[in-house]
C-alpha cells in the first residue's frame, strides 16, 4: 500500500484545503487524471496523478485542510509504493490555464541533510528568502520516514513558526428555524482564519480626506492621450502609496512574534473582489521600481488574471503592504483590518464631492506593536501630498 | 626582514640573478631609471647592462625577445611597464609563449616570466588601471600569479622564474609600498597553494591580490558584529587551489568572491562554477555573492575610481546584507 502526499504548490504554501475530490475509493486513474482540487494561498488548483494507480481510500475529507506533505490519498499499484520522503510531488495544473510549478525551493545543504536524515522537505517550512528551506530549517526537524500505516498519517513533523488553518467546526445540532449549516471552505476558510488572527493584533486606523482635483484632472488627461492604457484614479493612489511606503520602511514589512522584518522591496498587495468567490490579494512585486503607467499595466493584468481565475500562485506573492479598495462600491470610508503578518494596510473609499471638490477618504491601519501613530500619520500625510500635488510623484 | 612589496620583488630578482647566470631582466626604463615603480632600482649598477636591459617602447618586441631567449636556454624576466600594455604583445603571449611547448611536442619550452603592475587606485585612468587576469587565466599554457603580500611576492616570483613554463605575475600598484615580513631565504613558495588568511565559520570569502587586505579589514568589522568570515587568499589564479576553497565551503556552506577586476566574465564566476561542480555543492546553503569592480572602464575621477573598486565599506555592507538575507544566524 502506498500513499500520495499534498505537494507544495507555491513558495509560501504550507497547507491547503481539499475543495473537491474528483476520484473515489476503487477508482482506477491514469497518469494525468485529476485527483482532487485544492485551494492554497487563495488559488484553486487541480492535482493530477503522475502514474496510473488504483484509489484505495481518501484520507482527508472534502473541505478539510491538509499540511504540505501530509498523506491525502491511499493508493495501490503504480510501482512507486515507496512514495517516500524524497518523492517528487506530482505535477499540478492550476485552474483552466496550463501552468506547471517547479519543485520546492531548498538549498543544496538542506537537501543533503534531508536525504541523510530521511526528512520529507515538503513538510519543512523554509525561513530563507522567498521561503527557501535552508540548513537550519531542516536541522530542527524530526525524521518523518516511518512505516506506512493503514491509518491516516498524523500531522508531519513541523518546522518552526508554522501557522495552522483550523478545521471547520463540526456542524452544530439543528437549531429550530435555521437553514442547513454551511462550513467555511476554501478562500472563505482562509479569510476567516486570517481575520481572526488579525483581530488579536493591536491595530489603529488613521483616516484623512484627500482633495483629488488635480489627480482627477491628470487622470482625464491620460485618458485623452493614452486611452488604451486605462490609467485609473486607483493607480494614482497606488503610486502615491508606493512612494510613501518606500520612504518609510517602518511600515513596509512583516511583524513577527518578537520583531519586525523589513521588506527589501515594496511588494504591493492589491485586494480584488472576485465576484461570488471572495477576496483575493494580488501582488505587484518591487512596485517602487514602476512608474504610473507600468503600475497601472501590472495592476490591470493581475486583476484580470484574478477575476478570470487565471492566477499563478506567485501572482499572489507575499505582499509587504496592502491596499484595499471599496471605492467602486460606493463606500465612503472603512477601517481595513491588517492582513498579518503585514504591518500596514490602506483602505480607499469612494470619490465624493466635498465643498465642490472631488474628495477621497484614505484609511491607514498599522500594527501598533511595530509602528507608532506619528510616523504612520506622516506616511498618510505623504500619500495625501502626492495625490493633491501629483507633480510630487514624478 | 621587513621590506616593502616592491623591495621583495627586487629581492627575489637579485637572489635569482645571483644564483642562476641564465636569469636576466628586460623592459622599458628598468635600467638607470629603476622602473616606473622603482622595482628594479639599483639592479643595473649591480648586474650590468647585459643582464638589466632597457628596451624600446615595443611590448611585442620585448615579449618576443624574451620567448626567443627562453628557447635558447635563458631564463628571462620581462617587465611590462603597466600590465595594460601587454595588449600590444598578445600574439606573442597567447599564440607563441603559451603554445610552443605543446606545438613542439614537449621538446621546446618557454621558461619566461612576464611581470607588471596592475590595478586601479592611483588615478592613472582607464588605460593604466586594469585587472586583466581573467584573460590570461582563460589561455591554456599560461600560469597566473597574483601575490598579496611582500613575502608571497618574493616566494612566488622565485617559483615563477624556476618554472619551465610561461608565468605572468600581476603586482597591484597599491601593494608596492606595503611593508611586511619577508623570509630571507632562496626557498620558493609553491604555485597553486592558497592560504587561509583568516579562519571563520559563517562564510567563505575567496579573494586575491590587493583585495585580500580590504577583505580582511571588512572581515574584522564583521567579526565585531557577530559574523565570522573565512578569508582565502588564492595567491595563484592558475593553477587554482580548488581543494582549499571547496573544503572551506564544505565547512561554511556559503561562498562569496571578491576581486577588483570587473565582475562580468571574471574569475569570480569561474570559482563559483568550480565549486558548483565540486562535492561542496551539497553543502551550499545560500546563493553566491560576488563583490567586484563595476562593469566600466576604470574612471579617472578619483571619487568615481574609488566607487569602481570594492571598498572595505562595500565589502562589509554586501557581506552583511547577504548573510542577513540568507539567514546565516
Amino acid at each position: 500500500m502506498a500513499s500520495l502526499r499534498l505537494p507544495k504548490l507555491g513558495s509560501t504554501m504550507d497547507e491547503g484545503v481539499i475543495v473537491a475530490w474528483k476520484v473515489g475509493p476503487g477508482a482506477h486513474v491514469e497518469a494525468g487524471d485529476v485527483l482532487y482540487e485544492v485551494t492554497t494561498d487563495k488559488v484553486n488548483m487541480e492535482v493530477e496523478a503522475d502514474f496510473p494507480c488504483e484509489v484505495v481510500r481518501l484520507l482527508v475529507a472534502e473541505g478539510e485542510a491538509a499540511r504540505v506533505g501530509q498523506e491525502v490519498l491511499e493508493i495501490k499499484g503504480g510501482g512507486t509504493a515507496e512514495a517516500g520522503p524524497a518523492a517528487v510531488p506530482p505535477p499540478v495544473r492550476s485552474g483552466p490555464g496550463e501552468h506547471r510549478m517547479g519543485p520546492l525551493r531548498a538549498s543544496p545543504a538542506a537537501r543533503r541533510q534531508a536525504r541523510a536524515r530521511g526528512i520529507d522537505l515538503a513538510t519543512v517550512v523554509g525561513t530563507g528568502p522567498r521561503g527557501r528551506i535552508i540548513g537550519r530549517d531542516v536541522a530542527g526537524v524530526k525524521p518523518s520516514r516511518a512505516p506506512e500505516s493503514a491509518k491516516p498519517a498524523g500531522p508531519p513533523a513541523s518546522g518552526p513558526a508554522r501557522q495552522t488553518v483550523q478545521r471547520p467546526p463540526s456542524p452544530p445540532r439543528e437549531t429550530p428555524g435555521s437553514g442547513a449549516f454551511q462550513p467555511f471552505r476554501g478562500v472563505r476558510l482562509i479569510t476567516a482564519q486570517r481575520m481572526t488572527q488579525s483581530a488579536q493584533i493591536p491595530q489603529v486606523t488613521l483616516t484623512a480626506a484627500v482633495d483629488m482635483s488635480h489627480a482627477v484632472q491628470a487622470q482625464k488627461w491620460f485618458k485623452t492621450v493614452k486611452p488604451d492604457e486605462r490609467v485609473a484614479i486607483t493607480d494614482f493612489i497606488l503610486l502615491a502609496t508606493v512612494r510613501a511606503v518606500a520612504r518609510h520602511p517602518v511600515i513596509n514589512g512583516w511583524v513577527e512574534e518578537a520583531g519586525f522584518r523589513p521588506a527589501l522591496h515594496v511588494d504591493l498587495g492589491y485586494a480584488v473582489d472576485v465576484s461570488g468567490d471572495g477576496l483575493y490579494v494580488v501582488c505587484i512585486n518591487a512596485a517602487e521600481e514602476l512608474g504610473l503607467r507600468e503600475l497601472a499595466g501590472r495592476r490591470r493584468a493581475l486583476t484580470e488574471a484574478a477575476t478570470s481565475k487565471r492566477m499563478r500562485p506567485d501572482d499572489l506573492g507575499f505582499p509587504s503592504f496592502t491596499v484595499s479598495n471599496l471605492g467602486m462600491m460606493g463606500v465612503e470610508s472603512f477601517n481595513p483590518l491588517l492582513n498579518p503578518p503585514q504591518a500596514g494596510i490602506l483602505g480607499i473609499g469612494a470619490i465624493v464631492e466635498q465643498q465642490g471638490r472631488p474628495t477621497v477618504k484614505l484609511s491607514l491601519t498599522f500594527d501598533h506593536r511595530a509602528v507608532d501613530g506619528a510616523p504612520a500619520a506622516s506616511i498618510l500625510q505623504e500619500i495625501r501630498l502626492g495625490l493633491e500635488q501629483p507633480l510630487w510623484l514624478l | 626582514m621587513e621590506m616593502t612589496y616592491a623591495a621583495a620583488v627586487r629581492y627575489a630578482l637579485e637572489q635569482e640573478m645571483e644564483r642562476d647566470p641564465r636569469v636576466f631582466i628586460m623592459g622599458e626604463d628598468i635600467g638607470v631609471y629603476g622602473g616606473a615603480f622603482g622595482v628594479t632600482m639599483g639592479l643595473v649598477e649591480r648586474f650590468g647592462k647585459e643582464r638589466v636591459r632597457d628596451t624600446p617602447i615595443a611590448e611585442e618586441g620585448i615579449v618576443g625577445a624574451g620567448i626567443g631567449a627562453s628557447l635558447v636556454g635563458m631564463r628571462p624576466i620581462v617587465e611590462i611597464q603597466f600590465s595594460d600594455f601587454i595588449m600590444n604583445a598578445m600574439d606573442q603571449v597567447v599564440n607563441q609563449a603559451a603554445k610552443i611547448h605543446f606545438m613542439f611536442g614537449g621538446r621546446m619550452h618557454v621558461p619566461l616570466v612576464i611581470r607588471g603592475p596592475a590595478g586601479a587606485g592611483t588615478g592613472a585612468a582607464a588605460q593604466h588601471s586594469q585587472s586583466l587576469e581573467a584573460w590570461f587565466h582563460h589561455v591554456p599554457g599560461l600560469k597566473v600569479v597574483m601575490p598579496a603580500t611582500p613575502d608571497d611576492a618574493r616566494g612566488l616570483l622565485l617559483a615563477a622564474i624556476r618554472d619551465p613554463n610561461p608565468v605572468i605575475m600581476f603586482e597591484h600598484k597599491l601593494l608596492y609600498k606595503m611593508k611586511g615580513e619577508v623570509e630571507e631565504s632562496g626557498e620558493a613558495l609553491p604555485l597553486g597553494q592558497a592560504r587561509i588568511a583568516r579562519p571563520g565559520r559563517d562564510a567563505t570569502l575567496v579573494t586575491y591580490s590587493f583585495m585580500v587586505h580590504r577583505v580582511l579589514e571588512a572581515a574584522t568589522l564583521l567579526a565585531g558584529e557577530g559574523w565570522d568570515i573565512e578569508v582565502i587568499d588564492l595567491r595563484t589564479i592558475v593553477p587554482m587551489d580548488l581543494a582549499t576553497v571547496t573544503a572551506s565551503v564544505g565547512r561554511t556552506g556559503r561562498l562569496a568572491v571578491c576581486h577588483e577586476a570587473v565582475g562580468r566574465g571574471g574569475i569570480g564566476g569561474e570559482i563559483a562554477a568550480r565549486v558548483w561542480e565540486s562535492e561542496a555543492f551539497d553543502f551550499l546553503d545560500a546563493p553566491l555573492l560576488r563583490i567586484t569592480g563595476l562593469d566600466t572602464p576604470v574612471p579617472y575621477s578619483p571619487p568615481l575610481e574609488q566607487a569602481f573598486m570594492p571598498s572595505v565599506e562595500r565589502i562589509h555592507d554586501s557581506v552583511k546584507s547577504w548573510l542577513t538575507r540568507e539567514g546565516a544566524h
